[in-house]
């Protein structure tokens, strides 16, 4: 594998690929290669790991436009593909840049830069583009729907995982509403429910609370459909590899869900005076 | 565009197309590629690139960073002028004709190709071209080529200096070609003029470089004042001892004097008075038909203001002498 082609920039491709062998493995890398017919960019380096396709261009432009005019097609790609930019330190700290590397960060590209010792840091972690979800969004999100504070903390950290992580990141964007449905739970169901039963029982007996709100009780809906759906999501390893994609992809919608029912699940804790004492 | 009679517009995958071994083009910069990704990305390719074929694949002899952005976009296919396979010479002086007169090549680009132009001439010819040739051939002004040869002597590791700046975007190279360029001319002069003056012009190149980089010496274009100096000798009458002890000045290296200092203190007034000469011949042998014809006589009232304006001043300097 070489990167001639790349002139002085060839050591910090070099260090690069050893670095993102060991965090994605080696068994499939393709250098200057398509990913497919479709899609408008040969990316210096890609890696092929089970289910995903990681991606990155090395170059000392901040926001490189075959990125830039890619995205959309990444995106819409039938495989998650995460991508990022490879660049000199330099080129990451210089002041005139940051702009541009902002703009790379909103539309979910990673960054690694590489110093001139070829020590390699992942300035920007990053995710599968078509599940990204940038930061801006998500507060933008959570103030429209005025959310509490607390709770907008609480979701910013698990966005702070699903921006590295997406399964792991909506696993703990699930812990929020599961703490939250615990404490509905323990005040209008008698006996409170213990710790350790299954939280989908927990919702169904909430939705049949009598006397419930027609409101509520589409909100407890909502909540059963959520936990089916994302709840359980990383507890058990994918069976397959079709799996662990399909998962993949589901990760937007259920952490985006997770945040329209933190909503009305904390206006059924302010009816009923629950203090939302999460701990996430 | 370059068109040749011979020539077949194709579309060509760019997977199928190389890149000419001849194109001694070694730099890419970033920011240019970028601005011509985009514009091909909007607008396609519209400028064929020409190519020549070699067995199953194509060689390219024109559009090489047309055709890295083409790969980079993963275009299917692009226009492409096919012409027949040049021989080795000529397909050197294509590399010239197109891009170095186009695309403003770095001089040391075409330097690292000028001694095989050179030795392909000679094999052709069976002589040295003349720099006229050369010039013809190649397409480069006369003076484009004494500045690349300037930098063929250079030697290796300031070559590799000059290399390593010449990898940085340019607005950060401190070092350009320009700068090396004006210090071999300066160096040469002085070599040439006053050879007692340096007695290392390796030693002379370091400190030079070290002053410019440490801004005792302000600009590049200083180093036409050492070639001044050193051949004031020989232009101006000023005593060789003197020339000699001002370059020594400018290449110690333990003192923070540059080239501007030593020139403005103790040789700037001599090229004053030098110009001022040239000058005033000049008026002189303008004046000295009306002042002798007996059909001509100044009318023009302000030219007579400034004509005794300047025999005042004239008078003033002559009186204090």
């Amino acid at each position: 594998m070489s990167f001639d082609d790349l002139a002085d920039l060839k050591p910090v491709a070099d260090a690069a690929l050893v670095y993102m062998k060991g965090i994605y493995g080696s068994n499939d890398v393709r250098i200057s290669t398509e990913i497919d017919s479709t899609i408008p960019w040969r990316p210096t380096i890609q890696i092929r790991a089970r289910h995903s396709i990681v991606v990155a261009e090395v170059t000392d432009i901040a926001y490189p436009t075959v990125i830039l005019r890619a995205v959309s097609d990444l995106k819409l790609y039938r495989t998650p593909i995460s991508a990022a930019i490879i660049c000199p330190l330099e080129t990451y700290s210089a002041q005139k840049n940051q702009v541009d590397i902002n703009a790379a960060k909103r539309d979910g590209i990673g960054i690694f830069t590489v110093d001139e010792s070829g020590f390699v840091v992942l300035q920007k972690p990053f995710s599968a583009l078509v599940q990204h979800i940038s930061e801006q969004e998500i507060r933008s999100e959570m103030a429209r729907l005025e959310l509490m504070p607390r709770l907008q903390r609480s979701f910013l950290s698990a966005h702070s995982t699903y921006s590295t992580s997406l399964v792991p990141g909506l696993q703990e964007a699930s812990q929020i509403i599961e703490a939250m449905i615990r404490l509905i739970a323990k005040k209008l169901i008698t006996p409170s429910p213990s710790p350790t039963q299954a939280l989908g029982t927990i919702v169904d007996q909430l939705q049949n609370i009598n006397g419930l709100p027609a409101a509520n009780r589409t909100c407890f809906r909502d909540a059963r459909a959520y936990v089916d759906k994302y709840r359980n999501l990383s507890s058990h390893p994918s069976r397959s590899a079709k799996e662990a994609k399909d998962r993949m992809m589901i990760c937007r919608t259920g952490f985006l869900a997770s945040v329209h029912l933190s909503k009305c699940l904390l206006d059924i804790m302010r009816q009923n005076g629950i203090s939302c004492t999460i701990h996430i | 565009m370059n068109t040749n009679k011979n020539s077949i517009l194709k579309q060509l995958s760019p997977d199928t197309i190389t890149r000419n071994p001849d194109n001694p083009r070694l730099y890419f910069r970033s920011e240019e590629m970028d601005a011509l990704l985009s514009s091909i990305g909007l607008y396609g390719i519209q400028v064929p690139i020409t190519v020549y074929q070699s067995g199953e694949d194509y060689v390219l002899i024109d559009g090489e960073r047309r055709w890295r952005c083409a790969r980079k976009l993963n275009l299917k296919s692009i226009p492409a002028l096919v012409q027949p396979e040049p021989t080795k010479l000529n397909n050197l002086l294509l590399m010239f004709n197109i891009h170095a007169l186009r695309e403003q090549w770095d001089y040391v680009t075409i330097a690292a190709k000028l001694p095989i132009v050179i030795q392909l001439f000679v094999n052709d010819n069976g002589k040295d071209p003349t720099e006229a040739e050369l010039s013809e051939i190649t397409g480069l002004a006369r003076g484009q080529i004494r500045r690349c040869r300037l930098l063929l002597n250079l030697p290796k590791h300031y070559m590799e200096m000059l290399l390593n700046e010449l990898e940085k975007p340019k607005s950060k190279q401190r070092l350009s070609e320009d700068f090396f360029i004006e210090m071999e001319r300066a160096l040469r002069a002085i070599n040439n003029r006053i050879p007692d003056a340096i007695a290392n012009l390796d030693d002379a190149r370091s400190v030079l470089i070290d002053k410019f980089l440490k801004k005792v010496i302000d600009n590049a274009t200083d180093f036409r004042k050492l070639s001044k100096i050193a051949t004031s000798v020989s232009n101006l009458g000023v005593e060789q001892d003197q020339a000699i002890a001002a370059v020594q000045l400018v290449v110690a290296p333990n003192n923070k004097i540059g080239i501007d200092d030593v020139f403005a203190e103790q040789f700037e007034t001599i090229f004053d008075e030098r110009r001022l000469t040239l000058h005033i011949r000049s008026i002189v042998n303008f004046l000295s038909p009306a002042s002798t014809s007996k059909n001509y006589a100044i009318t023009d009232q302000k030219l007579i203001d400034e004509l005794l304006e300047l025999r005042d001043a004239i008078n003033d300097i002559l009186e204090e002498l």
